[in-house]
């Protein structure tokens, strides 16, 4: 008896894997099958915090799938610059304000200069671009290019 | 209301969300069957002891630069977790001080190390990840969710196969032994079922606050029933019910899935309390 309950609990744990494996191909090819357009693809502004923060990590980890997506997202302007060019970051920190993740942007407006044309740093911003991926050197940098502030 | 089901149902359409809810039901499932045990075996922190040593192993596993940590940590875990709990009632260096003296010593070590060789660029971010959890849940691969899901199915399976021996050897381990029992083996087999909790339960809560999750379902459902099959099963209920308020409440919030999760199980025991002191349960 004890032995068939534990195979009935096997087949019930494994179930909802094998549905949501289902699920995840639609969405999949879903996504894929839409081009760049101007409608938002993935507006992270309109999600929690800590749902925001997952789902840029889930986009890092799995960046092919969302590669010339629309993106709009919310969180604290932060800027680097360094003598060869300066790096602009919209950042969403995690719930225990010590891990933070986000994109780099960049304006489809290329006259703009910083700081005249850029909000203050640390400030909350809105950003919407299309979602890319670049590589420098032997590390891989996730940034929203053609952007725009809202 | 109408507008938070519409939140949710927009939230469960991401697959990240759908994973941390079945494993977070996965894991404070296992956690809250082998909490009763560990409960009446007078072992309530070996959970926070051996997250400390999780981390350790995490921090061995990071120096290395291993991709994925949680084999390296299961194995360090799990060896940790038998020479705390073989020994049982006959241990040289009883509970709590063997329970010290490996936590802090791995914590330390292990904090040693990452500070030393320093794999990331953010080294508090991630041990500050580590130990409390906030989004680890939330941003499993589906190669983790593959491995929870087996994991814990052994786990239950394991649980359920040896249900009555794993009785004995909590309440009488030498009644059991003289019976025929092996308790070595089934406190060596209790250990290394905690060890593998532990590691999963680091996902969903961080290593300080596994203790809240093994703990306090087996205390809420001790309010309320006597016999050992009736605590297990309620505590097991509660375990999940609250998990999976705790993540959603999380998602919805913006909180720490960890804290939101522990803040739950606490409300379910001064719920417990206070209904089992109504119906003058067990709870005196």
């Amino acid at each position: 008896m004890k032995k068939f309950i534990a195979i009935i609990l096997a087949v019930f744990f494994i179930i909802p894997l094998v549905a949501c494996n289902g699920k995840d191909e639609e969405k999949t090819e879903d996504n894929n099958s839409s081009s760049v357009s101007d409608s938002i693809d993935y507006d992270l502004s309109k999600l929690s915090t800590t749902m925001a923060y997952s789902q840029v990590v889930e986009m890092t980890n799995n960046s092919s799938k969302y590669l010339g997506k629309r993106v709009k997202i919310t969180g604290t302007f932060i800027v680097e610059e360094t003598p060869q060019r300066n790096y602009y970051s919209c950042l969403i920190n995690d719930q225990t304000a010590c891990c933070g993740v986000g994109f780099e942007f960049v304006l489809k407006d290329t006259s703009k200069s910083y700081p005249d044309d850029y909000p203050q740093s640390n400030g909350e911003i809105t950003v919407e671009g299309i979602f890319n991926r670049y590589s420098e050197g032997e590390n891989t940098y996730y940034e929203l290019i053609d952007a725009v502030l809202l | 209301m109408a507008s938070i089901f519409s939140t949710l149902s927009t939230y469960f359409a991401y697959p990240f969300v759908r994973y941390a809810l079945i494993v977070g039901v996965l894991i404070s499932l296992c956690s809250s069957l082998l909490g009763v045990t560990l409960v009446l075996k007078r072992f309530s922190f070996i959970g926070d002891g051996l997250s400390h040593v999780a981390f350790g192993g995490m921090a061995i596993a990071s120096v290395f630069k291993l991709t994925n940590d949680m084999p390296l940590t299961l194995i360090v875990t799990v060896i940790c977790a038998v020479l705390l709990l073989k020994g049982g009632q006959n241990a040289k260096i009883k509970g709590d001080a063997a329970i010290a003296m490996i936590s802090v010593g791995a914590l330390a070590i292990g904090y040693l190390l990452l500070n030393i060789f320093s794999p990331s660029g953010n080294l508090s971010g991630d041990v500050c990840s580590t130990l409390f959890g906030s989004t680890s849940i939330l941003t499993l691969t589906r190669a983790e969710v593959y491995l929870c899901a087996i994991l814990s199915v052994i786990v239950v399976a394991v649980f359920i196969l040896l249900y009555n021996r794993i009785f004995a050897v909590t309440f009488d381990e030498d009644f059991a032994s003289a019976t025929g029992t092996n308790a070595n083996l089934y406190n060596l087999i209790i250990a290394i079922i905690i060890a593998v909790i532990i590691v999963l339960a680091m996902n969903l809560v961080g290593s300080l606050l596994i203790s809240a999750l093994v703990i306090f379902p087996a205390l809420s459902a001790m309010r309320l029933f006597k016999s050992f099959k009736s605590v297990t099963v309620c505590s097991a209920i509660l375990s999940v019910i609250c998990s999976l308020i705790g993540i959603i409440a999380a998602i919805i919030l913006g909180t720490p899935v960890g804290s939101t999760i522990v803040a739950a199980d606490i409300i379910a025991f001064a719920l417990c309390y206070v209904l089992g002191v109504f119906l003058g349960g067990s709870g005196k």
